[in-house]
């Protein structure tokens, strides 16, 4: 297993969970608001709460050193706040480690980052400081990658576009998790968590638990993917 | 490669501050000579380093774990509390060992940070961190002031502008390594985070995905800096604006990086004050000058103009 996490779990916010993902798998985590899509990240990220066993390739996440934990897993945060004057091409490699500089290439090429490179990262609009991290998580080719909302704030044409990046990441073996609220986008992503009060109460491949009634009623929605109605 | 020169220029200026006036030692023979050199001016170089150093690291620090380039040992109210800290332990506890004075100062440098992080943690408005600080620092003035005044020996109160305004005339040996000894522990310490204090400009969940515990960092940052202010205040007052101004200018020229900038806001730091108290030597005979008057003097107008450039903190 890439990720394997037992008894995951918050106080007040995320019951405890067990999850497990191979390699490569791209998956959506979706759920109304304050269902604990984000507490479920940042569980698996090790940021906070506990679990009685977090591993990424059968090791233990807490047991890992900065330099080695970076490249096993990056997080994408829904905030996207960047404090400092940093230029972009520095917080591209800003890493407790070094960051291959092809990967970083590949990335500016991919997100169209080459005219931001020299603008300071704190001066950016919303969605390129997005973009700007999402490159930088995915420049150090980590075997999980998980991400809070890695398409909001980002125009049509980057929806498609980053739906495609991530794609290609998890063809190349990356382990994806992102949080979503477009339903519409749920179809490209293979297994489908759905999310509701702290609790997974669905899980399985997209098309199946987004056709089931209890993906609806837990929406508040009626009907059957795509066409739901109120 | 700036370090290095920031540094050479350093021990330039040090030896300059160690020596000017020259024409002293032509007037008297070598044995005074050397008692001047070595029991006057050398012990108030090195606490012209240490303390500009320690402003300009521990503000360096404690900007990058406020996330604001306004926070500073003065603007926090560190300082003050340091000097109320201080002079408590002086006048009201009784203990007047440089020792006993330098943890008076590092508690009450410490609790002025509390107080504010409580008020004005990580990534509040800057306007609210500078408000609580101001307050802080009127508040922990007029304590000094009050605990000056009653204090048993009727000459303490005259004491006030040196604790208030900072000076490091007639510093002996032993409160110079007083401060010198925990401020560069505490310094040296503070360095040692500075790359978790560069991913932290990513921000707290993607510095923490990455093994870095933020509260953790923000805890030991805020006790190192406070012994390190500590215990320079309780040797030379309070001294404002170098540990603002040092550590912007690092950063500036470390690509906005407030965990590299940090050795470089202590030389840029050390650099000031040291250049400051070669300044305060053009005074007329008689009427010493507090090295904290250039320093605020030279440094208001530059904390007016980051004031102007800070853009509107903008809503993720």
């Amino acid at each position: 297993m890439r990720i394997e996490a037992r008894a995951l779990r918050m106080a007040g916010r995320l019951s405890p969970s067990d999850f497990a993902a191979g390699e490569g798998e791209l998956i959506g985590l979706v759920g109304p608001n304050g269902s604990g899509k984000t507490s479920f990240l940042r569980g698996l990220a090790g940021i906070t709460g506990e679990a009685d066993r977090l591993c990424i390739d059968g090791e233990p996440l807490c047991s890992l050193p900065p330099a080695a934990r970076a490249h096993r897993i990056a997080y994408l945060p829904a905030s996207r706040l960047l404090e400092w004057p940093i230029p972009v091409s520095r917080v591209l490699r800003l890493s407790p480690s070094p960051v291959e500089e092809d990967s970083v290439e590949r990335m500016v090429a991919h997100l169209e980052l080459e005219p931001l490179l020299d603008r300071p990262s704190n001066a950016l609009s919303t969605g390129e400081r997005g973009r700007v991290l999402l490159g930088r998580a995915l420049a150090l080719e980590p075997s999980v990658l998980l991400l809070d909302e890695p398409l909001a704030n980002l125009d049509p044409y980057w929806v498609l576009k980053v739906t495609d990046l991530l794609e290609d990441a998890a063809a190349g073996g990356t382990t994806i998790i992102a949080a979503l609220h477009d339903l519409a986008l749920v179809g490209r992503f293979g297994r489908l968590l759905l999310m509701r009060e702290g609790q997974i109460i669905a899980d399985g491949k997209s098309e199946k638990v987004a056709n089931e009634p209890l993906f609806a009623a837990t929406f508040r929605l009626h009907g059957a993917a795509p066409s739901w109605t109120l | 490669m700036k370090q290095g020169l920031a540094f050479a220029a350093l021990m330039a200026l040090a030896l300059m501050h160690l020596l000017w006036p020259l024409d002293v030692f032509a007037r008297v023979d070598g044995e005074v000579a050397e008692l001047i050199l070595l029991e006057l001016r050398a012990p108030r170089t090195l606490l012209a380093i240490s303390y500009g150093a320690a402003l300009g690291i521990t503000g360096a620090a404690l900007q990058a774990i406020f996330a604001n380039p306004l926070a500073s040992p003065d603007i926090t109210g560190a300082s003050s509390g340091a000097a109320f800290g201080a002079v408590g332990m002086a006048h009201v506890v009784g203990f007047t060992a440089p020792l006993a004075m330098a943890a008076g100062g590092a508690f009450g440098a410490g609790g002025a940070l509390l107080l504010l992080f409580l008020i004005a943690g990580r990534g509040a408005d800057p306007a609210r961190l500078l408000l609580a600080g101001l307050a802080i620092a009127l508040a922990a003035g007029a304590a000094t002031s009050l605990l000056l005044a009653l204090a048993p020996s009727p000459y303490a109160f005259y004491d006030m502008w040196r604790w208030l305004m900072g000076s490091l005339v007639e510093r002996s040996w032993t409160q110079a390594i007083a401060a010198l000894v925990p401020a560069a522990l505490a310094c040296l310490w503070i360095w040692k985070d500075r790359m978790a204090f560069d991913l932290m400009a990513l921000g707290g969940d993607v510095a923490a995905s990455m093994g870095v515990d933020p509260a953790r960092l923000a805890r030991r940052t805020m006790v190192l800096s406070a012994v390190a202010i500590g215990a320079c205040v309780s040797v030379a007052g309070a001294i404002g604006f170098v540990g603002l101004i040092a550590p912007i200018a690092a950063r500036s020229l470390m690509k906005g990086h407030p965990g590299k900038a940090i050795g470089l806001a202590g030389m840029l730091g050390a650099f000031t004050l040291v250049a400051a108290d070669i300044l305060v030597r053009f005074a007329p005979e008689g009427r010493p000058i507090p090295v904290g008057v250039i320093t605020a003097l030279v440094g208001t107008p530059l904390f007016v103009m980051i004031l102007l450039s800070l853009r509107p903190r903008s809503v993720a």
